[in-house]
């Protein structure tokens, strides 16, 4: 019994935040649940309530799932969805292979220069993620540096096409989730004992067949959380694929940012969100629970 | 107001931890002025025994009754007692004199009267001239002081210590059990000590408590406990000794031993014939010769020399290893291969029955 | 054993380069008085200066300011109490969801927390009349609810690494547990909290999507202002108002790391 353990103490540090958790964490998927069942119509709020009452008062179920008919029909929101995981994949699989090395360097660094390594690491991380993805822009658009550079040096008679590109969205993706990936990789590196792949090689293991069967093995736990923390907000990803991708990458989060702001239907919009709750975080959130509540 | 006799009485206390039983059904009284040792191997439940005193457990049944008030339920601030951390838990944001000062401040202690007693608990573990460092500037050593000081400012009913001698290198540690000894006498109040250690229990304590999974086993002044161990635990936990498996056999005052081949002569009063025992004789207390009451032929196994003494691992015809540990230069010194006779009286021969 | 550290090594070089170069380089042209950005015409402060007296700007730098500064105390208070919770409770009824909602900010994308919130503060407008429109209350809100979790980690972290034995020793001492509280824990974990003020004030300082789902029409945060003028193409005003938000974010790192790498305690005064 820790002395803040006390009724009073407890009690109060744990419904503060429980409280706001529940109105402003829980409360709001719940409400995008109830609202993709319902219609958009022109006033305030702009959909229609889901109980309504008809003349005698007698009350009426007015959800529907005519939303979620709409994306099942509407190869867009397919595609959209599907394009949004590839691409969210193929980004942190990318992000893995930059990532492990740059984990492994700072890792194996000498002891002082480990901690200035990382935070040369993580620095780029603090300064803003639209700034990053903007400096993108400058740089691959046609007028932008790399094609003045090319131009002018005449390696190149017209400007490349890189920006509105899925490179350009690849680069981006890598560019702004990389610290993700380098974190928990480079916390589980470094955790590893030297003399692991020391008695690996006394063994008579190549470096090669060291790094497979024991470096690589012992780091899978971190792979696995940076894969998941890159995956996951990279699915949703707006920023990236709006001022890099173009009209021509299609990607959920884009289509929902344009059902709302552009189409204004509040109602597809979350019946978008929510199926992408359910198909994408559910099932990662799960997996995530299972994992540390049967930590040690 | 009559002083209650004891500082600390304990009723009965159980405590488990999510079905683990730490201490099983103890009780135990710690007299006035007493310096009682709670000596166990750990995992014993020692520590959580001292917690419970302290009050940051709470028991699961029972009571604990302090200077003759029942405080089963009062939480560890209204307790007159205090506890010294194995770890110290000095506070690292305050310096030693805030440290120091914490605990009177609970108490409303302000301006001259607070600065004499933290100067006065400082001066009394030699503290005073560091009293603005901060822990993180102190050596182990210094820190154990500052957390004994911290402590003994609150003029406790009782101190509890726990594992103090841990964190501190051998050196320092003797030193420091002497000193915690004579700051009981100058304190005149109760201590309680945690520790693994027996020399530490032996050296400091009026009283030692041997504890074994969640009980005490036997409570007794260290000479005592040494003479005449109730357990087998008891004596192979304090100090080294011979235990042998024995029978009570039916001439008076002896029992077979088996593993020695020898009925052996025993001054202690026996349980009924044919009871099984344990018997237990000290090293020292075993001589080279064939006169005795108990007398065994064997081959030396190996010398150990350890100084003032050599120990000798002796072989007895019937399989028993025998550990004799004698004074260097009082007697021609055996060597290994050596077939030796050893002896001894029937009263170093301690009958265990549990 | 030598040649893949050494590979390794030349990847990590590369990969600071890529992770700098195009930021470092958005600096570089802000000062370039040429409007075009290939062309280096000579050292200017003419788009700094042209900031200055853009009201639009100055509105928005004044929005985030105060959004950031507000949505990280608040989230500073939450988180604390969060991480309390997560580092000194160990079990209690209903911990599975507790720790799952607070990892929602963590997990969910952004557009979904945005669109979310911007539910609820239209649903508690219809019920309960509040908020009344939406606003700087509104985004602080949301921002806070985001960067709690972060704070929650952070100080948790903090406390799992301090023993629990100096707030038993200060109870030992006579201390109520409301004094063990702010006397012992909140010094002890003060640093932790400051570097999570920082990083929740960073977050939302960065923060598009959320707040332009939840900002009202007189609310117009920074990166909603950088966001619609990279829209239209790249000017040379937004290089120069990227590189002030760089330099922002870049000091707020700085006071993090000295706060995070300072021993417990020395935070406090003699």
């Amino acid at each position: 019994m820790s002395p803040i353990d006390s009724p009073a103490v407890r009690r109060t540090t744990v419904w503060i935040p429980y409280l706001w958790l529940a109105v402003f964490a829980l409360l709001p998927l719940i409400l995008t649940l109830k609202i993709s069942l319902a219609q958009m119509q022109l006033g305030v709020p702009p959909y229609t309530p889901l109980i309504g009452a008809d003349e005698v008062g007698q009350k009426t179920w007015l959800g529907t799932l005519a939303n979620y008919k709409l994306l099942a029909a509407d190869s867009l929101y397919v595609s959209a969805y599907l394009n949004s995981v590839r691409i969210a994949a193929v980004s942190t699989l990318l992000a893995l292979l930059l990532g492990y090395p740059m984990a492994y360097a700072i890792a194996r660094a000498p002891q002082h220069w480990r901690v200035p390594l990382l935070m040369l690491v993580l620095l780029p991380f603090w300064t803003s993620f639209l700034i990053r993805v903007y400096a993108w822009v400058g740089l691959l658009r046609p007028t932008g540096l790399i094609n003045s550079a090319l131009l002018s040096m005449g390696f190149i008679d017209t400007p490349l096409r890189l920006i509105n590109t899925e490179f350009a969205v690849y680069l981006g993706m890598v560019f702004c989730y990389l610290p993700y990936m380098l974190l928990p990789l480079y916390a589980r590196l470094e955790k590893l004992d030297a003399s692991l792949i020391e008695a690996a090689l006394d063994l008579g293991a190549t470096p090669v067949r060291a790094f497979w069967r024991i470096t690589l093995p012992l780091s899978l736990p971190g792979i696995y959380a940076g894969c998941l923390l890159v995956f996951v907000p990279a699915v949703g990803e707006f920023v990236i694929p709006e001022l890099l991708g173009g009209a021509d990458v299609l990607m959920i989060g884009k289509v929902l940012w344009s059902e709302f702001f552009s189409n204004r239907d509040w109602p597809v919009s979350s019946a978008v969100a929510s199926v992408l709750l359910v198909i994408l975080v559910v099932p990662l959130l799960a997996l995530q629970f299972y994992k540390t509540e049967r930590a040690p | 107001m009559p002083q209650p006799a004891t500082a600390i009485e304990i009723v009965e206390v159980r405590k488990s931890f999510g079905g683990v039983v730490a201490v099983d059904g103890v009780s135990l009284a710690v007299r006035n002025n007493e310096f009682l040792a709670l000596l166990g191997a750990s995992g014993c439940g020692k520590t959580t025994l001292l917690r419970l005193m302290a009050g940051l457990e709470a028991v699961d049944a029972g009571r604990i009754i302090i200077a003759g008030a029942d405080m089963t339920a009062t939480p560890p601030f209204l307790r007159p007692v205090n506890l010294m951390f194995q770890s110290y838990a000095l506070f690292p944001h305050m310096s030693v004199a805030e440290n120091v000062a914490f605990g009177l401040k609970q108490d409303g202690m302000a301006g001259a009267e607070l600065a004499a007693r933290v100067t006065d608990a400082l001066e009394l573990v030699e503290m005073a001239s560091l009293a603005k460092r901060r822990p993180d500037q102190l050596s182990g050593g210094q820190k154990q002081r500052v957390a004994l000081a911290r402590c003994i400012a609150k003029r406790p009913k009782v101190l509890l210590l726990d594992e103090p001698m841990a964190a501190l290198d051998r050196a320092l540690r003797e030193r420091t059990r002497l000193e915690l000894r004579n700051l009981r006498e100058r304190l005149g109040i109760a201590f309680v000590v945690v520790t693994h250690d027996q020399e530490d229990a032996m050296t400091m304590a009026d009283r030692v408590a041997v504890m074994d999974k969640g009980r005490v086993v036997q409570v007794a002044p260290p000479r005592e406990l040494y003479d005449a161990p109730c357990s087998k635990l008891v004596a192979s936990f304090f100090g080294e000794s011979n235990v042998w498996e024995a029978c009570v056999s039916t001439e008076g005052q002896r029992v077979d031993c088996a593993a020695l081949g020898l009925s052996v002569a025993v001054a202690a009063s026996l349980p009924a014939a044919g009871s099984s025992v344990a018997i237990s004789v000290r090293p020292e207390r075993i001589e080279f010769s064939n006169v005795g009451d108990n007398a065994v032929a064997g081959v030396v196994e190996d010398v150990v020399y350890l100084g003032t003494v050599s120990t000798y691992l002796v072989r007895a015809a019937h399989g028993a290893l025998i550990r004799i540990t004698r004074q260097n230069g009082t007697h021609p010194s055996s060597v290994r291969g050596d077939r030796v006779h050893l002896s001894w009286p029937a009263s170093a021969v301690v009958v265990l029955t549990a | 054993m030598s040649r893949f550290p050494l590979f390794a090594m030349a990847v990590l070089g590369l990969g600071l380069v890529f992770l700098y170069v195009p930021t470092l380089l958005v600096i570089a042209t802000s000062f370039n008085e040429s409007r075009l950005a290939g062309v280096w015409t000579g050292f200017s402060l003419r788009w700094y200066g042209e900031l200055l007296n853009d009201r639009q700007f100055l509105n928005a730098t004044a929005n985030s300011l105060i959004v950031a500064g507000l949505s990280a105390t608040a989230a500073t208070a939450l988180g604390t109490c969060a991480g309390l919770v997560l580092a000194r409770h160990g079990r209690f009824r209903g911990r599975v969801l507790f720790l799952g909602l607070l990892a929602t900010p963590l997990v969910l994308p952004e557009v979904i927390i945005g669109l979310s919130m911007l539910l609820v503060f239209v649903a508690a407008e219809q019920t309960l009349g509040w908020p009344a429109g939406r606003g700087i209350g509104t985004i602080v809100v949301a921002h806070a609810t985001l960067a709690m979790t972060y704070i929650a980690y952070i100080v948790q972290a903090r406390l799992t690494g301090l023993s629990r034995e100096c707030e038993e020793a200060a109870s030992d001492l006579g201390a109520s547990p409301l004094r063990v509280l702010t006397a012992i824990t909140l010094p002890m974990i003060a640093p932790a909290m400051g570097a999570g003020w920082l990083l929740a004030f960073v977050l939302s300082l960065d923060d598009l999507v959320i707040a332009s789902f939840t900002s009202g029409p007189q609310s117009t945060t920074l990166p909603m202002v950088i966001f619609s003028a990279v829209r239209l193409g790249v000017s040379p005003k937004i290089n120069a108002l990227a590189s002030v938000l760089v330099v922002m974010s870049a000091v707020c790192l700085g006071l993090a790391a000295w706060l995070q790498a300072r021993r417990g305690g020395k935070v406090l005064p003699e």
